[in-house]
């Protein structure tokens, strides 16, 4: 029986969006008795990089696998017996299953639909399907985050690195690694999965006597449903002994084995991790040999990188952009900067038939493993879980992640006078996030001495306790990030509402925060909603000025973030607004 | 509650063999756990005979000098397999070494030095060194008093102890640690104090990675608490119901999982010009032999420190023994085989547990192993018996690369019979040979 399929609602949109021909390879992962589908990679590019960056399954989280083939055309494409070649092609490398799936699109068709085929017995045969949402496929799966730092030593040629790998990647497979879930009692050795027992006849026995509910059952069953990514964060293990002893080939004594020549050798580490989509009631065998499948995957990666022929450390980068709601593992070079490989990026952006005009795989732009712990540090994206403005309008607010600097942030007293150089900093963490610039965010004695240095004022501002304006805020963001901004002037702050259509604009063109300074105060913009018809507005402020602590529930409920009416700008006062201009590319 | 000590049933009488007119005393070795002692050794020290201001025979406990102790433990300490140790002292006198403040003064002092010694040899005592020490008395009137030093910042106490005589039961836990998962050493230059040094880093490394290993049992991983005794019952029970697996496999093995961490920078990879290359290779056979009420966690204890310190005192037998300088000025790429002492077992006469003692390449009149002496075993006369190989002697001729233009040396008591040894692998190579052609010719001829 051929099993049930859901598309996630991403890969729809995805191919709705498209208008040109293509043909793209389908990348799934099997629940039971379902598929699921969730990206799709396209087959040929324009970019010229495809020799040297190939964009495959071991890019994928282990468990997700070539499933089939979408092509995408002006029409629909009528699909009994003949399939063109490239179809086939592509069929014959699904080696996971023996009826892979066509996704049939016609970007000119009236109806606007995906439709979708099994292949089997050289026929493909239409089929339903289920839109599945994003949130759905957390429910089900929980990623394995696997960490092994593989230290190596070895003469620095090729031949020796590649050995050196292949080495541990047999080691892995032959059943040496033991995987340890961080923060538990869940261990899994080779026992746990079949076939791999290396002292079988010592271990079998014990291996079959398994407990009702096994410990990862149970751990697994504790983690709640979420809607969001779930990572389980899994250490490993080597094998140091040899087993049983075998009667007919006793045990060599320890030997030291000194070989005295001249040669040059490397040492260094790597960094092997590696994802798992894993199915949340899934058992221990079935985990041991995902892990050992994920370090193969990994390993393959790596070797295609640049550590086999030049003194680079590979470096593996998680990534999730959320317009792919699924995570995309890639390999860099670890002494080349961003800007040095960006026709890498293109490539990879026009694989995945992504806009080429946001950076979406920056190494500033990884998925935030650790990020979770330091956001109890520092929140970010203060504003999301905020009720609606009330106006009924149409909001624009800020696209993309921004942190949320505030007075005493960082133990630095800067009450009273450092409400503009928060807001710059927030600014500039939104370039950060969104990995245009590997800068870390300026620290206020840093933006004085920008300001010094560009002659914009004397020495003896560094250190002192004079503010800033807007104009300050653009020439610190020009200085350090070549970060054009527009700076509005509005003479009074009622007048501040008529530049709400000139804010939205922004906002949906640029998506950048916005730092607004008159009077006293300064402040950060990250949106604005608009009623026209009842000639209403609202801005959403975000209030450097809070001097408590990083407790979300409290900035929200007393407003330090929050939608606020025209009249919260004074009227006596002009304003200056700093509107950053977003880059462009990747 | 009392802490129990056991002594083991022959070990009264071996101590009545000891009565005479002077002060007989030796150390007490056997292995110790949270609620009991299990002696399982005794051992008498030997009165160095140079040893100025000796007063013969020993009369007074007075006499004894903890030095003597102390050398002899440091002896000693390399034949313990993990999880047995120095419990302590006895003595065989007639007057009670308890009795006056004269001799529980020298017993306190001569026990401080003990711990002392202990506690500074963190390779040979691996997190289970007890700073309690026994102190057994046998008067001549075949009374046996049996007492617990104990010292502390309040001072040093004698306590009772409960005493028990008894013959206790022993697991054997077997392991094979294997070198070759080390990474290779590289040495910028070359020296003998710069291979003691490299040679000492591979023991740092290696027992650290042991100490935070983690121990599998027969492919499982056990909880702690659970006693020894139960896994070796049920592998009987399995093997019992499933005959095909061999008797061998009644054996309790473990294996050890050392955690990957990094060892170096990740960011960059570095590379140096070097000199030289160390690697290991081989096996260490690793057997403890755990009491009957024993647990996974005191297993895991004694098996980590049986590697540690069988390692440690076979390094530091073999960096002993590099007298000669290196011979650094050779153009050609050489190889060296360092090849340090292998283990053995040791019987011991009164309980079933075995110890160990080390045997250099080439070495094989075990008579003149320091074993018998230092434990003082006098009733096992067969020195076959006496002792059982746990690891063979190193192949030098593995290690010697027939396409590479290496020289090959090795360094051990007997280079010449490495090299016989290999010229008399080829002789029997070319006596097949030349027998083939000889029938190859007969049979084409007919």
């Amino acid at each position: 029986m051929s099993p049930k399929l859901k598309i996630l609602d991403v890969v729809v949109r995805r191919l709705k969006e498209r208008k040109s021909p293509f043909l793209g390879e389908l990348y799934g992962i099997l629940r039971n008795d379902y598929l699921i589908i969730l990206s799709f990679v396209l087959k040929y590019t324009e970019e010229q990089n495809e020799s040297k960056y190939q964009i495959s399954e071991n890019n994928f989280p282990t468990e997700v696998d070539l499933y089939g083939v979408v092509n995408c055309s002006q029409h629909l494409q009528k699909y009994e017996k003949n399939l063109p070649l490239d179809v086939k092609n592509i069929f014959q490398d699904v080696v996971v299953s023996d009826n892979p799936v066509l996704l049939n699109y016609g970007y000119l068709e009236k109806d606007n639909n995906v439709r979708a085929f099994f292949y089997k017995n050289g026929t493909a045969t239409e089929c339903s399907y289920d839109v599945l949402e994003e949130s759905e496929i957390w429910k089900l799966f929980v990623v394995i985050h696997l960490h092994i730092p593989v230290n190596f030593i070895c003469c620095n040629s090729a031949k020796n690195k590649e050995e050196f790998m292949t080495k541990f990647t047999k080691k892995i497979s032959s059943g040496s690694a033991m995987f340890h879930i961080e923060d538990s009692d869940v261990y899994l050795t080779s026992s746990n999965a079949d076939g791999m027992c290396e002292d079988q006849d010592v271990g079998d026995v014990l291996c079959k006597e398994e407990p009702a509910l096994s410990p990862l059952t149970m751990y697994l069953k504790n983690i709640p449903e979420s809607k969001t990514p779930v990572i389980i964060d899994i250490n490993t293990l080597m094998k140091t002994t040899c087993g049983k002893l075998n009667e007919n080939s006793p045990k060599r004594a320890l030997a030291i084995q000194h070989v005295t020549k001249n040669f040059e050798g490397i040492q260094g580490c790597l960094r092997l991790d590696s994802l798992i989509l894993f199915q949340r009631d899934r058992s221990e065998k079935y985990l041991y040999n995902a892990l050992v499948d994920s370090v193969c995957r990994t390993m393959r990666l790596m070797k295609r990188s640049f550590f086999l022929h030049d003194n680079i450390v590979p470096e593996i980068h998680h990534f999730y952009p959320t317009n792919l709601a699924h995570f995309v593992t890639l390999v860099y070079p670890n002494n080349v900067k961003d800007d040095d490989f960006t026709d890498t990026r293109k490539y990879v952006h026009s694989k995945f038939n992504l806009p080429c005009d946001v950076p979406l795989f920056r190494r500033n732009n990884v998925f935030a493993f650790t990020e979770k712990k330091i956001s109890v540090q520092q929140l970010m994206n203060v504003h999301e879980g905020l009720a609606p403005s009330g106006v009924n309008g149409t909001p624009s607010i800020v696209q993309g992640n921004y942190l949320y600097y505030h007075y005493t942030h960082g133990n630095t007293n800067d009450s009273g006078w450092g409400c503009a150089y928060r807001s710059l900093q927030t600014l500039f963490s939104w370039y950060k996030l969104q990995g245009w610039t590997d800068r870390k965010v300026p620290t206020l004695t840093e933006i004085q001495q920008v300001l010094v240095d560009i002659k914009d004022k004397p020495k003896t501002f560094v250190g002192s306790r004079q503010w800033i304006g807007s104009l300050e805020v653009s020439f610190v963001l020009d200085t350090l990030i070549n970060v054009t901004c527009r700076v509005l002037n509005v003479q009074q702050g009622e007048s501040v509402a008529e530049y709400s259509h000139d804010l939205a604009n922004h906002f949906k063109k640029h998506g950048t925060p916005v730092m607004i300074g008159g009077g006293v105060l300064a402040h950060t913009i990250l949106g604005v909603d608009i009623n026209d018809e009842n000639d209403v507005v609202k801005f959403l402020v975000l209030d450097p000025h809070y001097t408590g602590p990083d407790q979300l529930s409290t900035i929200q409920s007393k407003g330090w973030v929050g939608w606020k009416n025209p009249d919260f700008w004074k009227q006596d006062s002009f304003y200056n607004l700093c509107m950053p201009y977003r880059k462009i590319g990747v | 509650m009392w802490k129990t000590v056991y002594l083991e049933k022959s070990l009264k009488a071996y101590l009545k063999t000891l009565e005479s007119d002077s002060v007989v005393h030796g150390l007490l070795l056997g292995q110790n756990s949270a609620d009991s002692d299990f002696i399982v050794h005794l051992t008498r020290t030997q009165i160095p005979k140079d040893s100025p201001n000796t007063v013969y025979p020993l009369k007074q406990i007075s006499y004894i000098r903890e030095e003597w102790i102390i050398d002899h433990i440091r002896n000693v300490i390399q034949m313990l397999p993990g999880g047995m140790s120095v419990l302590g002292l006895f003595f065989v006198s007639k007057s009670d070494v308890f009795g006056n403040s004269t001799s529980v003064n020298t017993l306190k002092n001569i026990l401080l030095a003990v711990n002392k010694f202990i506690t500074q040899n963190e390779y040979y005592f691996v997190d289970s060194f007890s700073t309690q020490k026994l102190v057994l008395h046998y008067t001549n009137d075949s009374e046996l008093i049996c007492k617990r030093f104990t010292s502390s910042q309040n001072g040093c106490f004698f306590d009772p102890v409960e005493f028990v005589i008894a013959n206790t039961t022993w697991d054997r836990i077997s392991c094979f640690y294997d070198f070759e998962h080390l990474l290779p050493v590289y040495v910028k230059s070359i020296s003998n104090a710069i291979l003691h040094d490299k040679i000492m880093e591979i023991l740092k490394y290696v027992s650290k990675s042991v100490k935070e290993s983690v121990l599998v049992f027969n492919g499982e991983i056990r909880n702690s608490k659970e006693l020894i005794k139960n896994i070796k019952e049920k592998l009987n029970k399995q093997i019992s119901q499933n005959i095909s697996h061999s008797e061998s496999t009644t054996q309790i093995l473990v294996d050890l999982y050392a955690p990957c961490v990094q060892q170096f920078p990740c960011e960059s990879s570095q590379t140096s010009d070097y000199m030289a290359e160390l690697k290991c290779y081989g096996t260490l056979c690793s057997e403890v032999y755990m009491h009957d009420k024993s647990t996974v966690a005191d297993a895991v204890k004694a098996v980590k420190e049986d590697i540690i310190r069988s390692l440690y005192s076979r390094l530091i037998m073999h960096c002993n023994s590099l007298l000669e300088d290196l011979n650094t000025s050779s153009p050609d790429e050489t190889k060296i085989i360092h090849e340090p002492p292998r283990r053995i077992s040791v019987l011991l006469p009164y309980s079933k547990v075995r110890f160990t003692d080390y045997l250099f390449p080439g070495e094989e009149n075990l008579s003149t192993l320091p074993a018998r002496e230092q434990l003082d075993i006098n009733n096992i006369d067969d020195d076959r018996k006496l002792y059982e190989p746990l690891e063979v002697e190193t192949d030098a001729a593995e290690f010697y690369n027939v396409d590479s233009p290496t020289s090959l040396v090795t360094e051990s008591s007997e280079t010449r019979k490495s090299y016989l040894h290999y010229v008399y692998s080829l002789g029997v190579i070319i006596l097949v040979l030349m027998i083939a052609i000889i029938f190859q010719y007969f049979s084409s001829k007919r």
